[in-house]
């Protein structure tokens, strides 16, 4: 059972049917007994009574009953009394027996026996000494009506706990659902951060999962943390690399240095560059941390003002179509590094117009950018994503945009895709799943 | 045109400023992020190259200061700090342009170049001013009549930057703040020197003299 509301149901209900069952049978037997008691009281008072209502004369004893039970055939009420010689028996037996078995006087003795037409009779006889005569009386009494109503009783009685266990089934699952909502918030909560949507649970819970939120907290805090570390770490070791490099890429274009020699020193130069940006940007990718938010209907213009601003020898026109501000949907840093480099590239190659269209589908994101630029053929595409796929003299930049954009999508698990654009040039259309899980970092492949 | 540079790293920083100065700028040169401040606020610069991390405040914080006090001054930010987000930032407290490191100084200095131009509202390509076309790359002069005349430095810087601001009015004082380095030893008369100088290259009416105001180039 892997629902602890349904093993805590199932146990509360079992130990409330035990409960209410036991009950059940000791109230039953209690009240058949206590019947039965006081039934016992009334024949020994009827014995008394009988023996009292002798009457003694020389040659015997008489016995005179007024009551009208004795005398109806089979009315329930028996008796047989034996005083001396005499024996008396009520007419109400008319053809049946009352056995009086020997007793000793002063003894008294209780049983139940069958009696005429289906009766259960309760008998009790005594045997008492009176003017100097022994005297043995039993008087019965027929038990069926009492039972009868002892089964009325019982049905009532049943019912009413068939009625009362139900509610009390209804109201512990009731309670439990109550009792266990807590649980169920805290479940989405870390589905939530999963997602990235919240940064951390919250510590308002029941005292018992207190110590797990608060744990679960210290983790994302820590794992974050980490993350912060990490990508400060790599920052600085960026900046400790590039400023050598810088040196070497100043030192490659002096004028003073050898053309040879510069142009050997160059390439090198080149290629450790491609590796810094390359690795550096990787080691960025937030790596499904809960960081900050993608709002693209925020990102997406301020980016566009920087390509404005950065390509405003070109003025390429740059129209954005997506959800305005207030929507957010994955890691900012990560997406604004992948649409960045992916304007870079279109503007570089539009001749005047640059289109930019981001829908948020569910937890995922799909990007489309074109360009009106001359476009790839289609059997170059391919080589589109390898660095420096789109190398070009002419063109500012060293074609590591689309390589960068490649990691990065691939660490998201989403797709790439080049398309011709319907303004002309090439459409780059990127699918970015919802990010349940990390993005692997990076480090599959060298 | 008078550049400053502001850059910690001493190397990079004494070689960008040979590089710009071979380019026909005068460049000051700090490490230092206070003193840029102060520097910004205090002296006429056409354009800042601004790196990043700096000791003292961050170039960040540098700009956003000069934008808050209304330096308006063209700034550059040229950095290792080249991700996306860190130049939408940069942009987003002022920036005219952002070059990752490390750069091609012929790059760097095209963007300053076009930087300067879009600042004084001038079109795109070679500088020219009513027939007179200046080679940037080769510091020299062409005139309608196409006779290449060559610049000393200083005559290029002035020429450049009166090119910069034509049918404008420069005083000596202001010529001489955007043509010599901090250090240098200044000396408005010997802008008049430049100026005679100048008109015998490109032609005496060119540069009108304005009494007490100072000197306008012919547009």
């Amino acid at each position: 059972m892997r629902s602890l509301k349904l093993r805590l149901a199932v146990g509360l209900g079992a130990s409330l049917l035990v409960l209410l069952g036991l009950q059940y049978v000791l109230v039953n037997g209690a009240i058949r007994g206590t019947a039965e008691h006081y039934l016992a009281d009334g024949l020994s008072h009827r014995a008394e009574t009988l023996i009292g209502a002798l009457e003694w004369e020389a040659d015997g004893a008489e016995l005179e009953v007024p009551d009208a039970a004795y005398r109806r055939p089979y009315s329930g009420h028996y008796y047989r009394v034996e005083a001396g010689d005499a024996t008396f028996r009520s007419r109400s037996l008319w053809e049946a027996e009352l056995p009086l078995p020997e007793l000793e006087i002063g003894e008294h003795r209780q049983w139940r026996t069958a009696g005429p037409q289906g009766q259960q009779l309760l008998v009790r006889a005594v045997a008492v000494q009176a003017r100097g005569e022994p005297v043995r009386v039993a008087v019965a009494e027929d038990l069926s009506p009492l039972y009868a109503e002892v089964r009325d009783f019982q049905w009532r009685y049943a019912l009413i706990a068939v009625g009362v266990a139900a509610a009390l089934l209804a109201l512990q699952w009731g309670l439990l659902a109550v009792g266990l909502r807590p649980l169920e918030r805290l479940r989405e909560q870390v589905a939530a951060l999963g997602r990235g949507e919240r940064r951390e649970l919250d510590s308002d819970v029941p005292a018992e999962v207190r110590p797990l939120v608060a744990e679960l907290n210290r983790l994302v805090r820590v794992l974050e943390d980490r993350l912060q570390r990490s990508r400060r770490a790599t920052g600085n070791l960026a900046h400790a690399l590039k400023t050598p490099l810088t040196r070497l890429f100043q030192l490659a274009e002096d004028p003073e240095m050898p053309p040879t020699v510069a142009a050997r020193l160059r390439e090198p130069a080149q290629q450790i560059r491609e590796r810094v940006d390359r690795e550096l940007k990787r080691a960025q990718l937030a790596g499904g941390s809960p960081a900050q938010r993608f709002d693209p209907g925020r990102e997406v213009p301020a980016l566009i003002r920087v390509l404005e601003r950065t390509y405003a020898e070109q003025a390429p026109a740059i129209a954005y179509d997506g959800p305005p501000p207030g929507q957010a949907c994955g890691e900012r840093e990560d997406l604004v590094e992948l649409l960045g480099n992916l304007l870079d590239n279109a503007c570089k190659w539009a001749r005047s117009r640059v289109a930019v269209h981001v829908a948020i589908e569910g937890e995922g994101l799909a990007l489309t950018i074109a360009d009106d630029g001359p476009g790839v053929p289609a059997e170059q595409r391919a080589a589109l994503t390898e660095r420096g796929g789109r190398m070009d003299e002419q063109v500012a930049g060293d074609g590591l945009g689309l390589a960068i954009v490649n990691d990065l999508v691939a660490a998201y698990g989403g797709s790439l895709r080049f398309a011709t654009a319907d303004l002309g040039g090439l459409a780059v259309h990127v699918a970015l799943p919802a990010r349940t899980t990390g993005a692997s970092d990076g480090e599959d492949d060298a | 045109m008078r550049l400053l540079v502001v850059e910690d790293d001493a190397e990079v920083a004494s070689r960008l400023q040979a590089d710009l100065r071979r380019a026909g700028y005068a460049a000051d040169v700090t490490g230092d992020g206070d003193e840029a401040a102060y520097l910004g606020r205090e002296e006429a610069f056409d354009a800042v190259v601004l790196d990043l991390g700096l000791p003292g405040r961050s170039g960040l914080e540098v700009l956003a200061g000069w934008r808050r006090a209304g330096i308006e001054v063209p700034v550059l930010i040229l950095t290792v700090r080249d991700a996306w987000y860190e130049r939408v930032a940069g942009f987003e407290a002022g920036a005219d342009d952002y070059v990752g490191k490390p750069f091609h100084t012929a790059e760097l200095i095209a963007r300053l170049g076009a930087l300067l131009r879009r600042r004084h509202g001038l079109p795109a390509g070679p500088l020219a001013v009513g027939g007179l076309r200046l080679d940037e790359q080769a510091q020299e002069v062409v005139t309608p009549a196409r006779a290449r005349h060559e610049l000393t430095a200083t005559e290029f810087r002035l020429l450049r930057y009166m090119m910069h601001n034509p049918g404008r009015v420069l005083s000596k004082t202001a010529l001489s703040e955007h043509i010599y380095e901090y250090d240098d030893e200044r000396d408005s008369n010997v802008v008049e020197v430049y100026i005679r100088r100048l008109r015998r290259k490109i032609g005496a009416e060119r540069i009108r003299t304005r009494r007490g105001q100072g000197y306008e180039l012919q547009a």
